[in-house]
C-alpha cells in the first residue's frame, strides 16, 4: 500500500502534465480500474481547484478593500466643500454671495493656521519647555528602571526601556527618539520574535522619532503586517488604544483623542486621555478599526491623565519625502484587522509590538 | 490610474487584468448598492460585504465567459446585489417570503452554483486559518505565487530542496484532512 506523500506526488505530477506518455496511460488506467483510488484523485483535484479559487478571491477581496479605502478618503476629503457648494446654489444670489465669501474666509484661516504652526514649531522657547517635559519623563523612567533593576543578579542590566512596533515585514523597526537617544546598542523583544539587534538608520529629533532595522542573522521576515498607517486625521473624541511595555509584559491602554494637538499647540501630535506609563514611549497608537495613528512619546507632568503621542500623518510624510527611506520601506498597505473584535484584534497586533532595551 | 471607464472597457481590462478597471468598477457602482442596503436593515460592513460579492462574482462570469449582458453592468450589479441581500436577510429572518419571484436574472442552478461555491469559499478559509504558519505561506508560496521548491527552501531556511519538498507534503496533508472533514 503506497503512503500519502508519494500518492499525492504522483497525482500532483499527472495534474502539472510532468508525466511521460506511458506514465499517464498507467494513471488513467487505475484511475478506472481502482476506485479508491480515482475516489483520492477526485479529492486532490478538488481540494486544488478550492484552494486555487480561494486565493484568487483572496486578493480580488484585498484589491477590493483597498478601493473601498481610497475611496473613503476622497469622499471624507470632499464632502465638506461639497457641502458648501451645494448649499450656494440651493439659496438666493445673495446667499451664494455671502456663502462664498464664508467659504474663502474659512479656507483662509484653515490654511493660515496650519500655516503658523509649524512655524511655531522652531521657537526656541516652546523647544525648551518640550524637551524638558521629555527630560521628566525619562528620568522619572531612569529612576523607576533604577529601582527595578535593584535586587536583581546582575548580569547586564537595561539602562533603557521603551516600547516599539514594526513598520515594515522586513524588519523596520519605530520608536521615540528619546528612548535610544543615549544608548550605544538596542535590542527589542517580545513572545514571538525573542530577542533581535537593532541598528539606527533615521533619527528625527524634532518629531521625536527613530526608525531603526532589525540586523540579526537570525531574523528573516516578521511576515506580512495586518495594520496599515491611517491616512485621515482623527476628530476629537475618537476611540483609541496603546499597546505597551511599562512592565515585562505587554500592556493595553484604552481612550480618546482628547485634542487633536499636543503639547502647547504642537500640530505635529495627538493629545489623548489614555493612561501611559514609563516605558510605554515609542510605543503604537491605534484606532478602533486597528490603523496606526501615532507613536506615543511623552505625558504631561502637570495635567492627570493626558499623554501625547506623535502623528503618523507626520511620520509617514518624512518616510514618503526622504529618497533612501521611501525605497527601502514597503509600508504595510493593506489592513487585515479592520472586521475583527477588539480581543483577536489586539492578539494579532501584539506579535508587531516590542519592549526596547538600550544598553550604554 | 485611469478615471473613466465605458462598460466594454470595463469588460476588457477585467479580461487583460488590467489595475484599476476593478477598482473603478466597485468605487462607481457602491453608493447606489449602500443606499439601497442602508435602507433595508443594512449598515455600511453590510454593504461593503454585498457589493464586493457581488464585483468578484461579476468577475470570474468575465473570466469564465460565463455572462451574456444585455443591460448595463450598473444594473446587472444592482440586481444582483439585491438579490444578494434579500437572500441574507431571508436567512437572518428579518423578510418573510423568500426571494424567489423577484426576477428572472438567474437561473435556479446558477444559484445553487453560487451558492456552492461561497461554501467551498468559507470551508477553504477555515482551513487555511487552522493551518497555521509556515504551511499556510508554503503552499500559497508554491501554489499561487509559483515559486520553485529551491526558491522556498531559501525563503524558509530549510537545508536542503528535499526538507522543504517534504514540508510542503505534509502541509498539503494536513491541509486536505482540515478541509474534508469540517464539510
Amino acid at each position: 500500500m503506497e503512503n500519502n506523500k508519494e500518492l499525492l506526488e504522483l497525482i500532483e505530477s499527472y495534474f502539472s502534465g510532468a508525466m511521460d506518455a506511458a506514465e499517464k496511460k498507467e494513471f488513467e488506467h487505475r484511475r478506472v480500474s481502482d476506485i479508491v483510488f480515482a475516489n483520492e484523485v477526485a479529492s486532490f483535484e478538488k481540494l486544488l481547484r478550492s484552494f486555487d479559487r480561494h486565493s484568487k478571491r483572496k486578493t480580488l477581496k484585498n484589491r477590493l478593500e483597498v478601493a473601498h479605502a481610497e475611496m473613503k478618503e476622497d469622499v471624507d476629503s470632499t464632502s465638506l466643500r461639497a457641502t458648501k457648494i451645494r448649499s450656494m446654489f440651493s439659496g438666493p444670489k445673495i446667499w451664494a454671495a455671502a456663502a462664498s465669501i464664508a467659504l474663502v474666509i474659512s479656507m483662509g484661516t484653515y490654511t493660515l493656521m496650519n500655516y503658523v504652526s509649524p512655524l511655531n514649531h522652531k521657537d526656541k522657547a516652546y523647544y525648551r519647555e518640550l524637551s524638558l517635559d521629555i527630560e521628566k519623563v525619562k528620568s522619572s523612567q531612569k529612576k523607576i528602571m533604577k529601582e527595578i533593576n535593584q535586587g536583581k543578579p546582575a548580569v547586564k542590566q537595561a539602562s533603557f526601556g521603551g516600547t516599539a512596533i514594526a513598520i515594515s515585514a522586513d524588519g523596520y523597526i519605530l520608536t521615540s527618539y528619546h528612548v535610544v537617544k543615549d544608548v550605544e546598542s538596542v535590542y527589542i523583544e517580545n513572545k514571538k520574535f525573542s530577542r533581535l539587534k537593532l541598528k539606527k538608520i533615521y533619527t528625527d529629533p524634532v518629531l521625536d522619532l527613530v526608525i531603526m532595522k532589525v540586523e540579526d542573522d537570525s531574523f528573516k521576515t516578521f511576515g506580512p503586517l495586518p495594520f496599515t498607517f491611517r491616512k485621515t486625521d482623527l476628530d476629537l473624541g475618537e476611540k483609541v488604544f496603546t499597546l505597551g511595555y511599562p512592565k515585562q509584559d505587554v500592556v493595553f491602554g484604552e481612550g480618546y483623542i482628547s485634542s487633536v494637538n499636543g503639547y502647547e499647540g504642537d500640530t505635529a501630535s495627538y493629545q489623548i486621555a489614555v493612561p501611559v506609563n514609563p516605558g510605554q514611549s515609542g510605543g503604537p497608537l491605534f484606532d478602533a478599526q486597528g490603523n496606526l495613528i501615532g507613536i506615543v512619546s511623552g505625558k504631561h507632568t502637570e495635567y492627570e491623565g493626558s499623554a501625547f503621542a506623535v502623528k503618523a500623518n507626520y511620520l509617514k510624510k518624512t518616510i514618503l519625502s526622504n529618497d533612501s527611506l521611501n525605497t527601502n520601506i514597503k509600508l504595510p498597505k493593506v489592513n487585515y484587522l479592520r472586521n475583527q473584535g477588539k480581543i483577536q484584534m489586539i492578539k494579532n497586533l501584539q506579535d508587531y509590538v516590542f519592549e526596547v532595551k538600550g544598553y550604554n | 490610474m485611469r478615471s473613466n471607464y465605458t462598460d466594454k472597457e470595463i469588460v476588457e481590462g477585467i479580461r487583460n487584468d488590467e489595475n484599476g478597471a476593478l477598482e473603478f468598477l466597485y468605487k462607481e457602482n457602491f453608493h447606489a448598492i449602500a443606499y439601497f442596503i442602508y435602507n433595508n436593515n443594512g449598515n455600511e460592513q453590510d454593504a461593503k460585504d454585498i457589493c464586493q460579492e457581488a464585483v468578484i462574482l461579476f468577475y470570474e462570469k468575465i473570466k469564465g465567459n460565463a455572462l451574456e449582458l444585455n443591460c448595463s453592468i450598473k444594473t446587472y450589479l444592482y440586481a444582483v446585489c439585491r438579490r444578494l441581500w434579500l437572500k441574507r436577510l431571508y436567512y437572518k429572518s428579518k423578510f418573510t417570503s423568500k426571494p424567489d419571484n423577484f426576477d428572472e436574472l438567474f437561473s435556479a442552478e446558477e444559484e445553487g452554483e453560487a451558492e456552492d461555491k461561497e461554501k467551498d469559499f468559507a470551508r477553504m478559509e477555515e482551513s487555511m486559518n487552522g493551518l497555521g504558519e509556515p504551511c499556510r505561506t508554503i503552499l500559497e508560496d508554491y501554489y499561487v505565487n509559483k515559486l520553485s521548491m529551491t526558491e522556498i527552501c531559501e525563503k524558509f531556511g530549510y537545508t536542503n530542496a528535499d526538507n522543504a519538498k517534504n514540508q510542503k507534503y505534509k502541509c498539503l496533508i494536513r491541509l486536505k484532512k482540515m478541509f474534508f472533514s469540517v464539510e
